[in-house]
């Protein structure tokens, strides 16, 4: 798992490279979230464009890394239908903002 | 037997969440290959990753262990039998699933207790059995009529 961050008009936008984001690397994801997101500016954009697959492990790490983030914003681009699906069954969709692409994500700012 | 009662396939591996993510990939390919559609198997795929992390992290809390799923189709349903020989459920009942509070600040929010409301509100069918020293949870889905293969 690698993620990656650049800033775009002032938003930074980390973008992660596996399929799953799952119990198996739940932890680590949220570490690295760390990595990328201190420092950052206001808001920042999590692009999920590659994954197509989030378990609750997965969904309780992205929860924690906008928590590290000590009240900037964090919000979730690009995400496959399962993806969307987990974020609205546990009405995380109401703790987010959710772009169905990075572009409708950057867009807004 | 019925054409359509059969067992699909049988999958056992260690429980660990790197064994456990390969059967339900497995599981996963297979039954795309089959002509499961894909709307169903992301019900599918999210509800047997809770239930089988479950038994990962709670049942072999405390040993490690054999994980095994059985793929069986009856009818218009697809039944997920997961076996292990872990601890038993609380209670030996299967737990609710209740909806996390979000109506907490941002520091509260939780980061955890989804698996079984996502189990419960994916599945059309949920059976626990705690048969001598094996947990036989039974996860159960129905079948669109026109679409199932």
């Amino acid at each position: 798992m690698n993620l990656t961050s650049v800033e775009k008009n002032g938003v930074r936008v980390v973008s992660i490279d596996v399929e799953r984001i799952d119990a198996a690397i739940a932890i680590r994801f949220k570490d690295e979230m760390r990595n990328q997101t201190d420092g950052g500016p206001e808001r920042t954009v999590l692009d999920l464009t590659q994954v197509n697959f989030i378990d609750s492990s997965g969904l309780g790490a992205i929860v924690a890394s906008m928590k590290q983030m000590g009240g900037r914003r964090l919000d979730l681009a690009g995400l496959a239908p399962s993806v969307d699906k987990v974020f609205r069954l546990t009405r995380m969709d109401t703790v987010f903002n959710l772009f169905a692409t990075l572009e409708d994500a950057l867009e807004l700012s | 037997m019925h054409r359509n009662d059969s067992t699909l396939f049988d999958l056992q591996a260690r429980a660990t969440e790197i064994s456990v993510r390969e059967v339900l990939l497995t599981i996963h390919n297979r039954l795309i290959e089959a002509g499961y559609e894909p709307d169903l198997m992301d019900r599918i795929s999210i509800a047997l990753a809770e239930a089988a992390n479950n038994i990962v992290e709670h049942a072999y809390a405390d040993y490690s262990g054999e994980i095994r799923v059985l793929v069986r189709r009856a009818g218009q349903y697809l039944h997920f039998e997961l076996r292990d020989k872990g601890a038993p459920m609380p209670g030996n009942m299967l737990p609710d699933g209740r909806a996390a509070d979000l109506d907490v600040g941002v520091q509260d929010l939780p980061e955890g207790g989804f698996g079984w409301f996502l189990i419960h509100e994916l599945t059309d069918g949920l059976r626990y059995d705690r048969k001598g020293d094996e947990n036989i949870l039974t996860v159960s889905f129905e079948l669109p009529a026109e679409t199932a293969p």
